[in-house]
């Protein structure tokens, strides 16, 4: 494909050390003294991003092949597709906020566009506008927070941006804003930025939607990549979110919360994309608090969680691609109608399994180690909290993942059967599957040391390691519970008909937080707040233009009525206007 | 070159007058003599664009006066020193390009006009050359006079030529509009007394009357608030905006076009041109109220707009709540702020002109303007459904369209506003508007998606039998969607031709700031 | 012998030679002579007088000043005989008009006293002129002898009586305090007058008597009932020429011998009064005229407001050139809508909706139409905006701030109804057939001229010029 050679660029200046500041382009200046500029800045996380994302895109555009051989308008699909990975690329490479901020909101155009790229399906196309308009409101902070940064530092650059003096600086002068203190305020409003970009809870709502794009889309843009951008954000303030205590405290909480609460919705959901997508933001969630029990002086979580955007982007794209050939086999999104798929789809199966393991943290898999280094990280930070939440939600991982993995390839085929006759594996869609498996295995090994050693910013330290021998064993035991559980549960095929009822009810409904955005959108701001607008523009604001219509209308109603063409009224008005001319005329004044 | 200048405003004219002349039936002869008189317009200021970015003015002594070029200054009635006064900064000569540039679009998607073809393109002509006339004057009675000079093809062009409750629509706008200049004279009265005390003789030179800072501070204390007020009419500041929903669902395609790309523009102009450059005093003590009142206009437009199910009256409160942002960037004194404002203007009026052509040429097709009614109409017409979709981006404000620069510096610029100390610590009431403007543009995007979803995407309603955008359409489209994302991508240069003309204007407010 | 009275004895002399030529001609073609040779004669006069030199003999004084305004008189003789023409030949609507010397010799007196009010310089020349200049008209207004004339010239005549009875007053309370009926000594004796209550009252007479003569109400009620009943030809004359005459008259006193009773602060808020008064009942009873001449009496109502916003408070030089000249593109636009008034109503009603659908049968008059609309109303390019805009000025020299932003929403109310005016013609569609229309040559050229004349005075700074060049020391 054509980033073919971006992948070659990209994998040339990875091995450089720090700070890469190539290509400038001079775009607009924002007051005397500050010039904004587009351009690349290239440090360690940056060029971990771009190797996963161009090799996933890579991949993914080799799928699509496939997977869009039947569409009627691949014409359209593959240049949007395109202008993401462009707009993502310019994310993670941006040498300034506002840049960020430019690629940040082209990420999530492009987001809309092909989440709604089957516009004729009114749910995708309710689905592309929660997803932006979400994201949106998140953004409009992050706006805000990068005006309050650059206003109080006096730059946008990253460069500048994350000196540790321009941090000291801003942190000594107690400069305030509407009574809160500017470090704090203005990193909370950035990372809102990517706490509505990253899905978290409970701005989590649009991310199951969006799994109603097309299924590599979901897999780049909903797993790999654009979903950790705000996690890359996070990453790359991380210098001054550090010094903001506040801040980096609600990272962690919301990193959890989001980990533990998508992971015990995952086990209740009937849709094999849902059910990614919640582990998805699970995921997410590990990753982000992750980063938030870090510190400048222990950075373990930092690394950690760079690690685990790394190795989570290749098997949670994997599991997408595999459950797009399934949906692809079974015209159908709900487990429910799948079953047995293993003698169908052979390789399916296999990378299946191997991506299952990753995520489930199975030893000898890439998820292991990064998710272990997680763990190690809370515990070692002292967030002990945290900690426990991280390893029960490794349990609930390995659990739900067995139930979709059971649910769909054992057991007896519970859907209609006539699909299943003319389905078969497509080549290109293989493929970019069974490459996909290779990182999904190896990363961890291959990369491990890399991360723990250099993906430091500047001015952080590793800080020291003794890590207590007993978490990688917990964790393990942890996941090996889980799968033990769902394989018991899910061996044979079970009834799924019930409606859940009850905790589980709630559970599957998500409890009802989609409801309460509706509720408080469609009830609250458009029926208490637009409407009655609407009705004083119309009534009030308008109404007291028009009357100044009616009013002078009667008022010359009033005049008309005077001139009634009788002789003696006009008489009688000329002498009391004489008179009334004497009277203000000044005489007797 | 100052006669190329004065051109802009002479050529319409002279069009007008010309199509007069050719006969009524010729309809033809009618298009294409309007076409190319907007064509060689468009020509001449960007021959001048050109020439003005390679040799700008050079600064004069008094860092308060603008330098203009291309001047023109001949003494016209006498008596009451009013004078022929035309020239160019850099700001007008930007609102001139986009002037020029959305009246030839205009032109081309008001080519099917077949009743009454003539007195269409005469009427629009005379609109044209009343504008360009009020982007180049220099003298405050020429400025008003070409301003009231397109009141009456405004009226004209939508009476005749308008839907719906036309007649009631067009009377209602230019009553309001003339209300606003009703206010403007009253400004001007004091203005034209006050300028007396440092200009030897009363007059209506702007330049010399911000200069030297020759109103007093009395009469500022009154006739800034009028003179802003009647300005503020015309670029629909809430509560005085609702002459432009009405005006607008009534109106032809391209006076929608041009009365919201460009009309309400001339608002704005005014209102910093001649209402905060010559009275900043004035400016400085009102100045709270109209920032309240700019931020009420940018959420109330944005909230309404969401109610609306007609297209044109979503864009019309969708055009207040952005032109309100241009007001709000005016009050907050950051030259930042005010340079965003100055593109906004600019980004808006293209941005507003293109969904207006696209609701005119769906409107065409459809025959509906209700949303509801609509629907799927990507698959029937992708030209305008992929155009319409873009240009909904650039009213959201995305990145690569015009307004994202635009109210990106306006945002960032509020919020360096110099504040009571002129220090670090902005005032209180601007940051309260800013962070509610910064919030619409979540507001922003609510609309827009409802809006685009409901029109372009979803299943198709009913079967039509309608084409694609033709020819012509397609042109005027993507002009200006040509614009909209030259200027998102390249904001550079624009940034530069109104920050060269914003340092004379920022030395007056700032003076009045003292 | 001064050439300054030249215009006087021609017009004198020519009062003689018309009555001749009623007398010698034949009946058949007599009208058509009288009118056309006095038109003629008239239009020459209004350019002879542009060129004649200021002057005086002993009391009779031509101020230089009063030239433009004396040139004004003649202008609107010239164009009302226009408008009679079609009116003797054939009705123009009505029934058809007879006696045309008798008619026109009535214009000319009417002329010739306007001519020596403008040369007054003490009360009885300056009441003599006044009642010569209105006398005329009472007859004139009743010249279509139906129920609307004669109902026109009655209350006409009625209440012209009583303004002249208020004028006689005023003059003899000024005579009584001041000892004198020259101006110029009723100028100098204000000051040491030990009566100024008496001489306050004695001008206030005369302010309500010139109110009438202007039509500014509340004196205004005659207005329109004589507009819309008086020939058309005479309606256009008293909302011109009248009007002018008025005007004058109020220049004589308050810019002569009682400017410095101006000074006094009472005197303004009458002026004030009248404005206000007069804008809003103009405006007002304008809003839901049907028929055209009455819509102009009320639009002539509200034209004087402003002027009497302008004139309120000391009579600066501005205030004074800009009324002078407002006056002259409010005659010119005056008769500009009553010509295509005229021209349309030989088939039709004189109402506002014999308008419709004109635009597209008849485009010239449409455009005159317009234009003279849009004049009145203030709008560029015509010569309204450049007349009226510096009214408002005027009135900021003497620091009434309230009464322009009055006056200012005043203009909104009056650009509605002018453009309701205007809606007729381009908008609104006809109802059933339209009838033809025939436009005489006079009628072509005389619109050609007037439309000229509107857009040049907007648009040529020369005029204004020479109009404010008598004022400017």
């Amino acid at each position: 494909m054509v980033l073919a050679i971006g992948l070659a660029y990209v994998y040339s200046s990875s091995p450089e050390t720090i700070i890469t500041d190539t290509w400038r382009f001079d775009w607009v200046n924002l007051g005397k003294s500050i010039n904004l500029s587009l351009g690349f800045y290239l440090d360690p996380i940056s060029v971990m991003m771009l190797c996963v994302i161009t090799i996933i895109s890579t991949l993914v555009h080799i799928y699509s092949v496939g997977y869009m051989h039947d569409d009627e308008s691949p014409g359209r699909f593959f240049p949007l597709l395109s202008f993401f990975v462009f707009s993502m690329i310019g994310l993670v490479a941006a040498t300034n906020l506002v840049q960020m901020f430019i690629f940040w909101e082209l990420v999530g155009v492009s987001s809309y566009l092909l989440i709604g790229f089957w516009y004729h399906k009114p749910s995708a196309v309710a689905a592309s506008k929660k997803a932006f308009i979400i994201t949106r409101f998140a953004d409009a902070f992050f706006l805000f927070g990068i005006i309050l940064l650059g206003l109080h530092c006096g730059a946008y650059e990253f460069a500048d941006l994350l000196l540790p003096e321009t941090i000291k600086t801003l942190k000594e002068s107690e400069a305030t804003f509407a009574g809160y203190d500017v470090l704090a305020l203005g990193t909370l409003c950035v990372f809102i930025g990517g706490w509505g970009k990253s899905a978290m809870i409970p701005l989590h709502v649009w991310l199951p939607d969006a799994m109603e794009g097309p299924t590599p889309v979901s897999s780049i843009i909903h797993s790999a990549t654009m979903v950790v951008a705000g996690i890359f954000l996070t990453a790359r303030m991380f210098p001054m979110f550090a010094e903001a205590p506040s801040t980096m405290y609600v990272v962690e909480i919301t990193g959890a919360a989001t980990a533990l609460f998508a992971a015990v919705i995952a086990c209740t959901q009937m849709d094999i994309k849902r059910i990614l997508a919640f582990s998805t933001l699970s995921q997410l969630g590990y990753m982000m608090f992750s980063l938030g029990v870090a510190n400048m002086d222990h950075s373990l979580g930092y690394s950690a969680s760079m690690f685990h955007v790394f190795t989570h982007a290749f098997f949670k794209c994997l599991l997408f691609l595999s459950a797009g050939l399934i949906i692809h086999m079974v015209h159908s999104n709900d487990i429910g109608h799948m079953g047995g798929l293993r003698k169908k789809a052979k390789w399916t199966y296999w990378v299946t399994l191997i991506a299952c393991l990753a995520i489930a943290g199975v030893p000898g898999l890439s998820g292991f180690f990064s998710k272990d280094e997680i763990l190690i990280a809370a515990w070692e930070g002292g967030h002990h909290c945290s900690f426990i939440i991280g390893a029960g939600v490794g349990f609930l991982t390995a659990f739900y993942m067995f139930r979709y993995f059971m649910l769909i390839f054992h057991g007896e085929f519970r859907g209609d059967a006539h699909h299943l006759e003319h389905a078969h594996e497509s080549k290109w869609m293989v493929l970019p599957m069974v490459v996909l498996t290779v990182p999904s295995i190896f990363a961890g090994y291959l990369m491990k040391g890399q991360f723990l050693g250099y993906v430091l910013p500047p001015g952080v330290s590793a800080g020291e390691h003794d890590a207590p021998g007993w978490i990688p064993m917990m964790a393990i035991a942890a996941s090996i519970l889980g799968i033990g559980l769902a394989v018991l549960m899910y061996r044979k095929s079970p009834d799924l008909a019930a409606e859940p009822k009850g905790l589980r009810k709630l559970i599957y409904n998500k409890f009802y937080i989609d409801e309460l955005y509706l509720f408080v959108t469609h009830k609250i701001i458009f029926k208490c707040v637009a409407a009655p607008m609407k009705w004083i523009d119309d009534y009030v604001v308008d109404g007291a233009m028009n009357v100044q219509e009616r009013l002078s209308q009667s008022l010359a109603s009033v005049v008309r009525a005077i001139q009634s063409g009788l002789a003696h009224i006009y008489v009688g008005v000329f002498l009391i206007g004489f008179i009334v001319l004497i009277i203000f005329g000044g005489l007797f004044f | 070159m100052a006669f190329l200048l004065n051109c802009t405003w002479i050529l319409p004219a002279l069009v007008a007058v010309l199509l007069m002349f050719v006969p009524k039936d010729n309809k033809p002869a009618i298009r294409m003599l309007s076409l190319i008189g907007a064509i060689v317009n468009l020509g001449i200021i960007a021959v001048l664009t050109i020439v003005f970015v390679n040799d700008p003015p050079a600064l004069g002594d008094n860092p308060a006066a603008t330098v203009l070029a291309f001047e023109t200054k001949a003494m016209w009635f006498d008596k009451l020193n009013i004078y022929f006064h035309t020239g160019v900064d850099g700001f007008s000569l930007l609102m001139m390009l986009m002037a020029s540039i959305i009246g030839l679009c205009g032109i081309l998607v008001s080519w099917n006009i077949e009743d009454r073809c003539k007195e269409f393109f005469i009427l629009l002509a005379a609109l044209l050359s009343g504008t360009f006339g009020c982007f180049i004057s220099f003298d405050l009675f020429t400025f008003f006079l070409f301003n009231e000079l397109t009141l009456i093809p405004t009226y004209m062009l939508i009476g005749i030529f308008g839907s719906g409750k036309k007649e009631w629509a067009a009377m209602k706008l230019n009553l309001m509009l003339f209300g606003g200049s009703a206010l403007i004279i009253l400004g001007m009265a004091g203005m034209y007394i006050g300028s007396a005390d440092a200009m030897k003789d009363r007059g209506f030179d702007l330049i010399a009357m911000a200069a030297n800072g020759s109103i007093p501070v009395e009469i500022q204390m009154w006739a800034f608030p009028a003179l802003f007020l009647g300005f503020a009419v015309l670029s629909s500041v809430f509560p005085f905006h609702t002459w432009s929903p009405a005006g607008h669902a009534a109106a032809p395609t391209a006076i929608s076009m041009f009365l919201a790309g460009v009309h309400m523009k001339l608002g704005g102009y005014g209102c910093l041109r001649v209402g905060m450059y010559t009275m900043p005093e004035g400016a400085h003590a009102c100045m709270d109220i109209f920032l309240v009142f700019a931020t009420i206009s940018v959420v109330y437009g944005a909230f309404i707009a969401i109610r609306h199910r007609d297209l044109k009256f979503i864009n019309a409160y969708s055009s207040i709540s952005h032109v309100g942002l241009v007001v709000f960037g005016f009050a907050t004194f950051s030259a930042l702020a005010i340079r965003g404002a100055i593109m906004q203007m600019v980004s808006h009026g293209f941005v507003t002109a293109v969904v207006f052509a696209l609701i005119g040429s769906i409107y065409g097709r459809t025959h509906t303007r209700n949303v509801d009614e609509m629907g799927g109409l990507m698959k029937q017409i992708p030209f305008l459904s992929v155009a319409f979709v873009l240009a909904g981006f650039a009213v959201v404000g995305m990145p690569g369209t015009s307004s994202f620069v635009a109210e990106l510096t306006i945002f960032v610029g509020s919020f360096q506003n110099p504040g009571a100390d002129g220090g670090m610590n902005p005032d209180p009431l601007v940051l309260t508007c800013a962070v509610l403007c910064v919030l619409t543009i979540v507001t922003t995007a609510v609309y827009v998606l409802r809006t685009v979803n409901r029109v372009v995407n979803g299943p198709l309603t009913k079967d039509y039998d309608f084409g694609d955008a033709n020819k012509i359409e397609k042109s005027a489209i993507i002009i200006l969607l040509f614009c909209i994302f030259a200027m998102g991508i390249f904001p550079g240069w624009i940034a530069n031709l109104v920050d060269g003309s914003l340092g004379p204007i920022m030395e007056s407010l700032n003076r009045g700031a003292r | 012998m001064t050439a300054a009275v030249y215009p006087e004895l021609l017009l004198f002399g020519w009062i003689v030679v018309v009555l001749f030529m009623d007398l010698f001609t034949a009946e058949d073609k007599r009208d058509g002579l009288v009118l056309t040779s006095t038109a003629l004669f008239m239009f020459f006069l209004s350019i002879f007088t542009i060129f004649m030199p200021a002057g005086s003999i002993h009391n009779y004084v031509v101020r230089d000043w009063s030239i433009p305004l004396r040139v004004l008189f003649s202008a609107s003789a010239f164009f009302s005989l226009l408008l009679a023409r079609p009116a003797f030949k054939h009705g123009a609507g009505r029934e058809r008009m007879q006696e045309g010397g008798v008619f026109v010799m009535l214009l000319l007196i009417s002329t010739l006293g306007m001519f020596i009010l403008s040369a007054s310089n003490e009360l009885i020349t300056f009441f003599l002129g006044l009642e010569m200049a209105t006398l005329p008209l009472y007859a004139l207004s009743t010249w279509h002898r139906d129920k609307t004339g004669s109902e026109a010239g009655i209350k006409y005549l009625l209440i012209g009586a009583l303004s002249t009875a208020l004028l006689l007053f005023g003059c003899s309370f000024i005579y009584g305090a001041t000892g004198s009926l020259h101006f110029t000594d009723i100028g100098m004796r204000l000051s040491s007058a030990m009566d100024t209550g008496l001489i306050h009252l004695g001008t206030l007479f005369i302010l309500a008597a010139l109110a009438f003569k202007l039509s500014a109400a509340p004196f205004h009620m005659w207005a329109p009932d004589v507009y819309a009943g008086a020939p058309t030809s005479i309606t256009a004359f008293i909302a011109s020429g009248s009007k002018v005459a008025g005007v004058l008259a109020l220049l004589l006193l308050f810019y002569g011998p009682l400017a410095k009773l101006e000074q006094d602060n009472g005197l303004d808020q009458a002026f004030m009064l009248l404005a206000a008064v007069s804008m809003i009942v103009g405006n007002l009873g304008a809003l839901k005229q049907t028929h055209f001449n009455r819509f102009m009496a009320y639009s002539s109502i509200a034209q004087v407001g402003f002027l009497f916003m302008a004139l309120s408070g000391v009579f600066g030089s501005l205030a004074v050139a800009t009324v002078v000249f407002y006056l002259v593109v409010y005659v010119f636009s005056n008769y500009l809508a009553f010509f295509v008034m005229h021209t349309l109503a030989d088939k039709r009603s004189e109402t506002l909706a014999s308008l419709r659908g004109l635009s597209q049968q008849s485009p010239l008059l449409a455009l005159a139409m317009m234009i003279a609309m849009f004049s009145l109303a203030g709008l560029p390019p015509f010569g309204g905006f450049i007349g009226k805009i510096p009214l408002f000025f005027a009135a900021a020299e003497n620091d009434h701030y309230f009464l322009i932003f009055f006056g200012a929403v005043n203009a909104v109310v009056a650009l509605y109804y002018y453009m309701i005016v205007v809606k007729e013609a381009y908008i609104n569609k006809p109802e059933g057939e339209l009838s033809d229309i025939t436009i005489s040559a006079t009628q072509r050229w005389a619109i050609l001229l007037l439309v000229i004349l509107v857009i040049t005075l907007g648009v040529c700074s020369q005029p204004h010029e020479w109009v404010f060049n008598f004022f400017s020391n």
